[in-house]
């Protein structure tokens, strides 16, 4: 891929991939490393990107990819104070998700233990802050299979959220995380 | 206690609530521009600060490194064909020798011909390999850079050097502080380390329990090297802020060659 079309990508993408990074990374820092492992992953590997594979989608995929990947290496190290957030989950459905929305770290602390495309729709919608409309037609999936997507996950993090130890969270989880 | 679960409707609605209340077009650049003028600021200032001939500068060095691994191992896999191949064809030629009367001269011009591909493509793997390089070990087990280890980890150290026979090793912490380890004091200079793949750093490094990121890096060079003066410009470049944890540029020192990893400890 010539420098040109990177350069393109860096000056259209980058902020916005930058942003998302330090959303989920919680630090300029991490954010940057996150950048860059994006972009020399982008030039060495050349990806074959046209109007059916976007670059912008390739670029989220990979980028969000990275950051669970560092955040799944930093769970033992993060403390999350379950206690202080135990409570959204007896509220109703939308504070609750309005409450999930202002808490990025447990986001993402639910997140490390789902699949890649749950991964996606609730990153995107609770970190990139689109609608589901949006989300569908970026991940070429439909709305009812978003929203499906998305009620699954908030329904599974409203068990885990109330769980009282982490190892109860475990094994709400099926023992996954 | 478990409290009731939810429809599909309730959350559809709680779903839709949020969206509506962050702005129909989420964080598309035009509501953006609409709602949040401070995050246009933000954008500008991010391509002030790391513009692309920057950005490109930083990670550059990863690229090339990245592609070098690459045309290692396809070269290793084709001269290790190349050797099997030889073999098989010097098979072949000691079969007949074995029954018929020896030709000397051919077999030997033979042989050699096909072994001698071999170094024929030795030196351009050598070649494409020549980048210093900087391993850690933690309490004996390899780290890649990024890892989080133990704040109190004994570290050892490896290095591939190469045209540079001295080295100096030091850490560089979130707040800016520099710390020697090789030398071991402030006062000392360079260690001798010669050149080759591998090649161990006597004894080991034990942490200090600080949590936090720190990015060790070594800089090679061809005479020996004041920690002073190594100390000095990397002091000299955090000031400008081109040598950073986060984003490091480099130390800078001319006739150097430099190598990097960081951790979170």
């Amino acid at each position: 891929m010539i420098d040109r079309t990177v350069e393109e990508i860096y000056n259209t993408h980058g902020f916005y991939l930058f942003k998302r990074c330090r959303a989920l990374l919680g630090s300029d820092e991490e954010a940057h490393d996150a950048m860059h492992e994006v972009f020399v992953k982008l030039m060495v590997s050349q990806p074959k990107l046209d109007h059916d594979r976007p670059v912008l989608a390739w670029l989220n995929r990979v980028a969000t990819n990275y950051c669970f990947n560092r955040l799944r290496a930093q769970r033992y190290r993060r403390h999350l104070p379950l206690d202080s957030v135990r409570h959204i989950a007896d509220e109703s459905a939308a504070s609750f998700v309005e409450m999930l929305a202002a808490q990025r770290d447990l986001v993402c602390w639910l997140l490390l233990s789902v699949d890649e495309r749950t991964r996606h729709v609730v990153v995107a919608y609770f970190f990139d802050e689109y609608g589901v409309d949006c989300i569908a037609s970026n991940l070429r999936i439909s709305v009812p299979t978003v929203r499906r997507v998305l009620r699954r996950f908030l329904e599974r993090a409203r068990v885990r959220v109330r769980a009282t130890t982490p190892a109860q969270a475990i094994e709400a989880d099926g023992g996954q995380s | 206690m478990m409290s009731k679960r939810y429809g599909s409707e309730q959350w559809d609605r709680a779903l839709d609530g949020l969206h509506a209340k962050r702005g129909e077009e989420g964080q598309s650049a035009r509501w953006l521009k609409a709602n949040h003028p401070e995050f246009v600021d933000e954008r500008r200032s991010f391509y002030e600060h790391t513009p692309w001939h920057r950005f490109r500068a930083s990670v550059i060095d990863k690229v090339e490194r990245y592609r070098m691994r690459r045309r290692m191992s396809l070269s290793v896999w084709l001269s290790g064909l190349g050797v099997a191949v030889s073999a098989g064809v010097a098979l072949l030629l000691m079969v007949p020798s074995s029954t018929s009367p020896v030709r000397p001269s051919d077999v030997a011009v033979d042989t050699i011909r096909v072994k001698g591909s071999a170094p024929g493509v030795q030196p351009a793997i050598i070649d494409a390999l020549e980048v210093p390089e900087l391993m850690v070990f933690a309490d004996g087990q390899p780290v890649e850079s990024g890892a989080v280890i133990q704040a109190d980890a004994l570290l050892m150290f490896r290095l591939n050097s190469f045209q540079f026979d001295h080295v100096i090793v030091f850490g560089v912490e979130e707040d800016g502080s520099i710390s020697p380890y090789y030398p071991e004091r402030a006062s000392g200079q360079s260690v001798l380390v010669g050149q080759g793949r591998g090649i161990p750093l006597q004894g080991g490094v034990r942490l200090d329990g600080r949590l936090g990121r720190e990015r060790f890096v070594a800089v090679f060079s061809k005479t020996p090297l004041a920690w002073r003066v190594v100390q000095n410009a990397a002091q000299e470049a955090w000031k400008t802020g081109a040598f950073r944890v986060d984003s490091l540029r480099a130390v800078g020192l001319e006739d150097t060659a430099e190598a990097t990893i960081w951790f979170d400890k």
